[in-house]
């Protein structure tokens, strides 16, 4: 049975407020950590120090933040998914450069061998990334080879006849280029695709110059290049002609760790936010006195708080799914790849929802700041920078938004998710209702499968739609479970943006299908939604973040 | 070498008001923590252990919840942390609980073998008495080392400790006999950050108890029946009037001083 949101809310949501002991204390240490020795030295990571980042990837190592996730036998310290969660939402916020290395080094870069690699493969290879001796990179990107990784890819791996490889090629944009140690490139074949592991200092490889960004400017991100790079056929990844499922797996894995890391970053924005807010004072007053600083201030507060429901929900559900899992056994990989590709459209989702969630803060951030979120002697700047790419990588928003709704139709037509037929009065102020729009826009999305192909747009409706409603039943579902008035009113606050917007995409693909059943469900939806008091909900959201000059949620 | 650290969980003090009425704090909803003294104590008995060998121990009196600071020794590195918990201990003013933590390390000691070195905090910082870890010490009748901010020079062959310590003027090097008692200042290292495999253990040790029915105790010496500390009046200090500014030469400064105390002296003579 499929358990998609489509359908019903989940049974056994996980809300933040269930972690476990062992999570809490790894999300404290790692925000001190970040704190204490990442934060403080920001300009020297920016300035790209020689051996900086490798240095603090060996401290984080050093104090086990490489081994979580890993199993024992490897080196590692075990633990599961949530824990990982945890570390990729902690090790983030406030320098995102390091963030960025941090992230590749234990997601995309090394979650290839982790899941695909041979028991000898991970024996050899993962001790040394514990021990943050290695630090990894993913490199599938190619100069044409963009969101159509696969498509255009012209790296080549040709088979010798004794069995290894040789390797020609070039990938660009790769991060953590200029300073890994190992690298998961994948290649075509004469037929199919493969990953491969390549080490640095392989003859014929060789990394370009450190390219100059808009943000992110302390991370590494170079050209790799591949001149008959005999690659030994103990470091062929899995098996030939499969090299795809790794790279969409990665994939998988590493848009669902992006937003975990997006949502540490957009808690840090907000803290600096409000603490400015409350200093700043003008006509006499603290602009956080001012209600379009508040309004700013409360709208951030739900973004985030629909954000983090959203990414913990998925990490609980990734956890369920992967217990009783074997990290050592040979199937590990083919299993997590299932789950994963389950998991799929709830990834894409949150990637592109708490990046498009992160930059409506920075920008906000940049607002409250004034003229000194102008200036670079502000954290602001540098946060509006570098959130700027986290809509582009990792698969552009775009490509993301077509991955949910065309996964989610592609399922519905399958008969994999069976709609609900819509009742006929639908009630837009429950989560049920809401869905009940959903469910209407996706039967007809199923119909008009051509216009749906041939609009990229009406697609991206769709998806946003989708988006809306995932977040706002997250929000409202995790309220629920702990009665928290809190919780409450910031769900409310976030479905007056959100529930808007989902309302706008609803009507505008009603127009494309000329559909005059969806129009008027939605204007009758429209009319029926008992829309909050923003102006009340602002007031007592913003009491409370300027109180604790924080989000006062989650871990 | 085996050492002994008192701890105790105490309210986060950034957090905590005072009840005027009663001149009792108010603790409700404050977050307990290890008081900050004693996580740099443990912090040095650690990295003493790290370089000389054995084992360190904690120990803490406090309501069962008081095991949550004593896992946050174990995450900075200590081996085995004991619990000493007890209705009888109720209310005990700073008499009562070094008496009371005597008898529990008294019965530590029967446990884990003789202890070299002890350690607490220079003080706790909800009640700032500065009196249970020199109480502790009064009764094994040991060396005590007050203010401790550098362990210079452990020998353990011949048995004696060079260490520095802050007094009122500036600081005092002393050379003491093992076994021996410090209170510590938080100069007296950086703390550092626990690594993970620590954490995890102690999320995951054991905390050993310890009651009225394992220590061999004076019940007429425990609680706040046999606590004769009085809480008369609690009240915010005046605040110290800001001392004059004399300006002039040397002489005429010397002049203006003697003026200004020469009454007081006519009043001591």
């Amino acid at each position: 049975m499929s358990e998609s949101f489509l359908v019903k809310s989940p049974d056994n949501l996980f809300i933040p407020e269930q972690a476990s002991q062992e999570d809490r204390m790894l999300a404290a240490s790692a925000r001190e950590f970040m704190e204490k020795e990442i934060i403080p030295i920001s300009d020297e990571i920016e300035s790209k120090k020689h051996g900086l980042l490798r240095e603090l990837i060996k401290k984080a190592a050093d104090l086990g933040f490489t081994s979580v996730g890993v199993d024992e036998s490897y080196g590692g310290l075990g633990m599961g998914e949530i824990a990982y969660t945890v570390l990729a939402e902690k090790l983030f916020g406030g320098q995102a450069s390091y963030g960025i290395t941090w992230n590749v080094n234990i997601g995309i870069g090394r979650m290839p061998l982790a899941y695909y690699g041979t028991e000898e493969q991970k024996k050899r290879l993962m001790p040394k990334i514990c021990s943050g001796d290695y630090v990894t990179a993913y490199a599938l990107t190619e100069a044409e080879a963009g969101s159509d990784a696969l498509g255009g890819m012209k790296t080549k791996a040709i088979k010798q006849p004794d069995g290894n490889y040789l390797l020609n090629g070039q990938k660009i944009f790769i991060t953590n280029g200029g300073i890994s140690d190992l690298y998961t490139v994948f290649a075509r074949l004469d037929e199919g695709f493969a990953a491969f592991l390549v080490e640095k200092g392989m003859k014929g490889f060789s990394t370009g110059k450190e390219e100059n960004k808009l943000g992110l400017r302390g991370s590494s991100t170079t050209t790799l290049f591949f001149d008959d790079v005999r690659i030994p056929k103990e470091n062929l990844l899995y098996n030939e002609g499969q090299g795809h499922y790794i790279a969409l797996t990665a994939l998988d894995v590493g848009r669902f760790d992006l937003a975990a890391a997006f949502l540490g970053e957009a808690k840090y924005d907000l803290a600096n936010a409000i603490k400015y807010s409350k200093e700043r004072r003008q006509f006499g007053k603290a602009i956080a006195e001012f209600g379009m600083t508040q309004k700013k201030l409360a709208k951030a507060a739900a973004q985030i708080y629909a954000a983090e429901s959203g990414v913990y929900r998925f990490a609980g559900k990734w956890e369920r799914l992967c217990s009783g899992l074997d990290r050592t056994a040979a199937d590990y990989g083919k299993k997590m790849m299932d789950i994963l590709r389950a998991l799929s459209e709830e990834s894409s989702i949150l990637k592109t929802a708490v990046s498009d969630i992160l930059a409506a803060v920075v920008d906000d951030e940049v607002q409250i700041y004034g003229g000194n979120g102008f200036m670079e002697d502000y954290p602001a700047a540098r946060s509006y920078r570098d959130e700027r790419v986290f809509r582009i990588f990792e698969g552009t928003n775009e490509i993301n938004r077509t991955v949910i709704a065309k996964m989610l139709t592609k399922q519905i037509t399958k008969g994999k998710i069976v709609l609900e037929t819509a009742p006929a009065n639908i009630d837009p102020n429950s989560i049920e209702g809401a869905r009940a729009l959903l469910n209407l826009a996706y039967s007809k999305a199923t119909e008009e499968a051509k216009l749906l192909n041939e609009n990229q747009e009406v697609v991206g409706y769709l998806s946003d739609m989708t988006i809306m409603f995932y977040l706002i039943e997250s929000a409202y579902l995790r309220a629920k479970k702990t009665g928290d008035e809190i919780m409450l009113l910031l769900a409310h606050r976030y479905s007056i943006d959100s529930f808007s917007l989902f309302l706008d995409s609803m009507n505008r693909l009603a127009k494309a299908f000329g559909s005059d059943k969806l129009e008027n469900a939605c204007k009758k939806a429209y009319s029926d939604w008992n829309i909050a008091d923003e102006v009340k909900l602002n007031r007592k959201i913003s009491a409370l973040l300027l109180e604790k000059e924080c989000y006062p949620l989650g871990l | 070498m085996h050492i002994l650290v008192f701890v105790k969980q105490v309210p986060d003090a950034s957090q905590v008001r005072v009840n005027y009425e009663t001149g009792t704090l108010i603790r409700e909803g404050v977050p307990a923590i290890l008081n900050p003294f004693e996580e740099h104590a443990v912090e040095e008995a650690v990295r003493l252990k790290d370089e000389h060998g054995g084992k360190v121990t904690v120990l803490t009196m406090g309501p069962p919840q008081a095991s949550e600071a004593l896992k946050q020794c174990l995450a900075r590195g200590a081996d085995k942390a004991y619990l000493l918990s007890d209705r009888i201990f109720a209310g005990s003013d700073t008499l009562a609980t070094s008496y009371a933590l005597y008898e529990g390390a008294r019965k530590i000691i029967e446990l884990e073998g003789d202890v070299d070195l002890f350690f607490a905090g220079k003080q706790a910082i909800d009640g700032d008495t500065a009196q249970t870890g020199p109480g502790i010490a009064t009764r094994f009748d040991l060396p005590l080392v007050t203010y401790l901010i550098k362990i210079n020079e452990i020998n353990l062959e011949e048995k004696y400790v060079v260490a520095t310590r802050l007094t009122e003027f500036g600081q005092e090097t002393v050379k003491v006999p093992i076994p021996v008692f410090f209170t510590v200042e938080e100069s007296l290292n950086v703390l550092s950050h626990s690594p993970l495999p620590y954490l995890i253990k102690a999320e995951k040790a054991k905390i050993e108890l310890l009651s009225g029915e394992n220590v061999n105790l004076d019940k007429q010496q425990c609680g706040l029946k046999h606590s004769p500390t009085m809480v008369k009046k609690a009240f915010t200090p005046e605040k110290r009037q800001r001392g004059a500014t004399l300006s002039g030469t040397l002489d005429e400064v010397a002049d203006q001083i003697a003026s200004k105390i020469a009454p007081f002296l006519k009043k001591v003579s």
